[in-house]
């Protein structure tokens, strides 16, 4: 998608979340149907270490079966930058390289104290693709 | 080589395209290595996604069986038997630094 039409709901959530768990990042997925933003399933992030993030595999798997039943596709994966800025890290990119989720849009969001959040989405369109920022419009 | 049959293995959204969309395909194989191979011949390209061209799991797939992630039995060498359900997990990883 060039252009991510984002739920005003979702944004809130999203950054509601991040302010939740900071300093700790969050994390989660958005599911949706002809790349219409449908659900947003929070995630537990498992990282040992502040300033990431990573899954736990059963909810995962979780998260999947309930997209499969309610006939959505994975869209996004969101996460924080507990006081940072909202852009795509060096690690980011790594393991969107190294995993296998394809052409997934990453939101990632700004969250820190005193100061509102901000997010960027960005995209790796095929394997050897740069990174590419999204733009995000708010519906 | 020992065979098996009726494994059942569930694929993540984001490898259907190589199953021509179907979310869980069966395949044969007496351990975890075995069976990706062969998913490969039934659906070309598929094993990259999950395996490093030295046969490991890649670092961000999961492999589960029977609910067991192999990264805790034995990787890619984990026995597998008839009636076991193998899921593939696409992990979900990052953060600021």
């Amino acid at each position: 998608m060039h252009i991510l039409r984002l739920p005003a709901a979702m944004r809130d959530a999203i950054y509601a979340h991040g302010q939740e768990e900071f300093p700790r990042e969050c994390m989660g997925m958005i599911g949706g149907i002809d790349g219409e933003l449908v659900d947003l399933y929070r995630m537990v992030n498992t990282s040992e270490i502040d300033k990431a993030y990573a899954d736990d595999p059963i909810e995962n798997i979780e998260v999947g079966e309930q997209m499969d039943e309610r006939g959505q596709t994975p869209l996004v994966i969101y996460h924080s930058h507990p006081g940072a800025e909202a852009y795509f890290s060096d690690t980011d990119e790594h393991v969107a390289r190294e995993g296998i989720w394809g052409p997934i849009v990453y939101i990632v969001a700004s969250v820190k104290p005193g100061e509102a959040p901000y997010m960027k989405a960005f995209v790796i369109r095929e394997d050897d693709a740069p990174v590419e920022e999204v733009a995000i419009e708010i519906v | 080589m020992s065979t098996t049959t009726d494994v059942l293995v569930l694929i993540p959204a984001p490898l259907r395209r190589y199953t021509g969309g179907e979310a869980k395909v069966t395949a044969s194989g007496g351990t975890v290595a075995e069976l990706i191979a062969n998913l490969d011949t039934a659906y070309p390209g598929i094993r990259d996604r999950i395996v490093e061209s030295d046969g490991q799991i890649r670092r961000f797939v999961n492999v589960f069986v029977n609910g067991n992630n192999v990264r805790k039995l034995d990787g890619a060498e984990t026995a597998i038997k008839d009636g076991d359900e193998v899921g593939i997990v696409p992990a979900m990883a990052g953060g600021c630094r």
